[in-house]
């Protein structure tokens, strides 16, 4: 490509712009926070305090409540990517085709990503409410209408993080269905002829025209899907505070209140790294997988 | 063809259906409920009833307008978007362009980075980008506290990784023809940059500056740790506002929260068709 101009002084003219605005809004508070989390600090002292060595690192890991965190967010991503992206996939599979009723259900199910998780949060608060005095939420009010017995839902320590995890399914699938949908128009038909020519069955199309062909937008569902989870925050904050007795504190909500309640920066810094340190192990992990399977299939 | 779609049996309409019902079942009836008098939203629950708003009202659509300051949200909210959006398409586009052009050293190298950087997500550095934005508070006296607040809420969002690699992928299946004729006239990369590729990059810039537009509109937390004053709240954190004095009147948040979605529903409408497909063909992968 043009031998011989220098292409340099355009590229650091047309890189400096976002070069810079990353250098300030993510490698900076990204140092900083390596920094803080070695110094002691809080919220309102102006300069940083003394160093403390790993202490907070330690204070982090002994401390309960970010276990009790760590747990609950892992927990919540365990149940959420598989059940998410398979039904994702499902659903695709369903609706990918002619026929009006398949429009209906694309639209229906795409429908819940166009609210906020704000707005979902909200809503399922609200759906979920237990039987009182005031009455109930809709899905008790059925229940109690078809004869079965009223559920605390997310009063209940047993039940609370299990609701977030349905209406964050419920909220998130139809956006990873179009995706699948869209990667399913990448196969070309050529392979099912040739496939149903060879008398391979539905079954063993799937296994291997179709999974084979979405094999790179499934690695894409899955990581995105997996950082979604891991950064779980609105819902717990919005809907049950953490509680009932921190039962659904997620990280990031640890982080936070570190942060802004506890006010400490060190603390919170050290919980920050730490997190960054598992989102990477974990990507990293689900792409290896991906490359080795990717290769064997 | 996939393989569902020669298994036609009868039943797999109906089925659809169904199961169409039970996924927007929430959504109607969030809509039937502000539609209807606040003191029936929860006496209706027992029944197929609390699917239809009746008796017909506005009255919660009239308690939202008045509770949520819902003009000052707007306006923050659309600022914060389109400061992002506008912003990002010349940086993340400049930067890009540059990837998918020209050659320079350490160019592959610092592009690997970037593409790593993109599962970074926000929350991880939310507290640290908090202390960082706060050495420049001395600012608010010059500029006053909202646009002070704006400018917290949008600048650290405009450049982005998944953008430039997402340009660069559209940049790089562009045919050169048209730029090498324009760079034998002696037209400069810059001029190439804006004058050519940007122009001819629309649908992948239609795409960005839609992510761009969804993602920040609901923005939730980093609003709710730099917001301070009431008149810089943004339309996600406005939703506080009807729980600060009892009674909690339930039917306004719910009409609330419809009206802050409509935007989006209508963005989502114009555009998901593009959006799909450039993520599931963008070859983002290990």
């Amino acid at each position: 490509m043009n031998a011989g101009r220098r292409e340099w002084p355009a590229a650091v003219l047309l890189l400096a712009p976002a070069a810079l605005l990353i250098t300030l809004f993510v490698l900076v508070p990204a140092a900083a926070m390596v920094n803080t989390s070695l110094h002691l600090q809080s919220l309102t002292a102006p300069q940083t305090g003394p160093a403390a060595g790993l202490d907070n690192y330690r204070a982090v890991i002994a401390d309960p409540d970010f276990r009790s965190a760590t747990g609950n967010t892992a927990f919540f991503a365990v149940l959420v990517v598989p059940v998410q992206t398979a039904l994702a996939l499902l659903l695709a599979l369903w609706v990918d085709g002619p026929g009006w009723w398949r429009r209906v259900l694309r639209l229906a199910v795409f429908i819940p990503t166009t609210l906020s998780l704000t707005v979902t949060a909200v809503l399922w608060k609200l759906l979920y409410e237990p039987a009182g005095a005031a009455g109930s939420g809709l899905i008790n009010g059925l229940f109690q209408a078809v004869g079965i017995a009223p559920q605390p839902f997310l009063t209940s320590p047993h039940q609370a993080l299990l609701c977030i995890v349905f209406m964050s399914i419920w909220q998130g699938v139809g956006f990873q269905m179009m995706i699948f949908l869209a990667g399913l128009q990448t196969i070309p038909d050529q392979q099912y002829e040739a496939a149903t020519l060879d008398g391979a069955g539905s079954s063993r199309q799937f296994l291997h025209v179709t999974l084979p062909g979405i094999a790179p937008t499934l690695a894409v569902v899955v990581t995105v899907t997996t950082i979604f989870a891991l950064k779980l925050f609105v819902q717990p904050y919005l809907m049950t505070h953490g509680g009932p007795l921190g039962t659904t504190q997620s990280l990031v909500q640890y982080m936070v209140r570190a942060a802004f309640t506890h006010r400490d920066l060190g603390l919170a810094c050290a919980a920050g790294v730490l997190f960054l340190l598992a989102v990477g192990a974990v990507t990293v992990g689900q792409r290896l997988l991906a490359r080795r399977w990717e290769a064997a299939s | 063809m996939s393989a569902l779609r020669r298994t036609s049996g009868w039943w797999q309409a109906p089925a659809a259906l169904l199961v169409a019902a039970l996924f927007i079942a929430p959504v109607v009836w969030m809509a039937a409920a502000s539609l209807k008098p606040n003191a029936r939203i929860h006496r209706d629950v027992d029944s197929l009833r609390s699917f239809l708003p009746e008796p017909f009202t506005l009255e919660n659509y009239s308690a939202a307008l008045a509770r949520s300051h819902l003009g000052t949200t707007l306006v923050n909210t659309l600022v914060v978007v389109v400061v992002i959006a506008g912003l990002g398409v010349l940086v993340n586009g400049a930067a890009a362009f540059a990837f998918a052009r020209l050659s320079f050293r350490g160019r592959d190298w610092l592009f690997g980075i970037l593409v790593a950087s993109i599962i970074l997500p926000i929350e991880v550095i939310v507290i640290p980008l908090f202390m960082t934005v706060r050495t420049s508070a001395f600012a608010m006296d010059y500029l006053g506290e909202r646009p002070w607040t704006l400018a917290a809420l949008s600048l650290p969002f405009a450049a982005k990784a998944f953008n430039i690699f997402l340009l660069r992928q559209h940049f790089l299946s562009h045919p050169r023809a048209l730029e090498e004729a324009a760079l034998l006239d002696g037209a400069g990369w810059i001029t190439v940059f804006w004058r050519i590729a940007l122009p001819n990059a629309k649908p992948a810039l239609v795409t960005v500056v839609l992510l761009d537009f969804v993602v920040h509109w609901n923005d939730f937390l980093w609003p709710l740790v730099v917001c301070q004053g009431q008149d810089t709240r943004t339309v996600q954190l406005g939703m506080g506002n009807f729980f600060t004095q009892p009674p909690i009147s339930w039917g306004a948040i719910l009409a609330y929260a419809l009206l802050i979605t409509a935007p989006l529903t209508l963005a989502f409408a114009v555009g998901q068709r593009w959006l799909a497909k450039s993520i599931a063909t963008s070859g983002l992968r290990g």
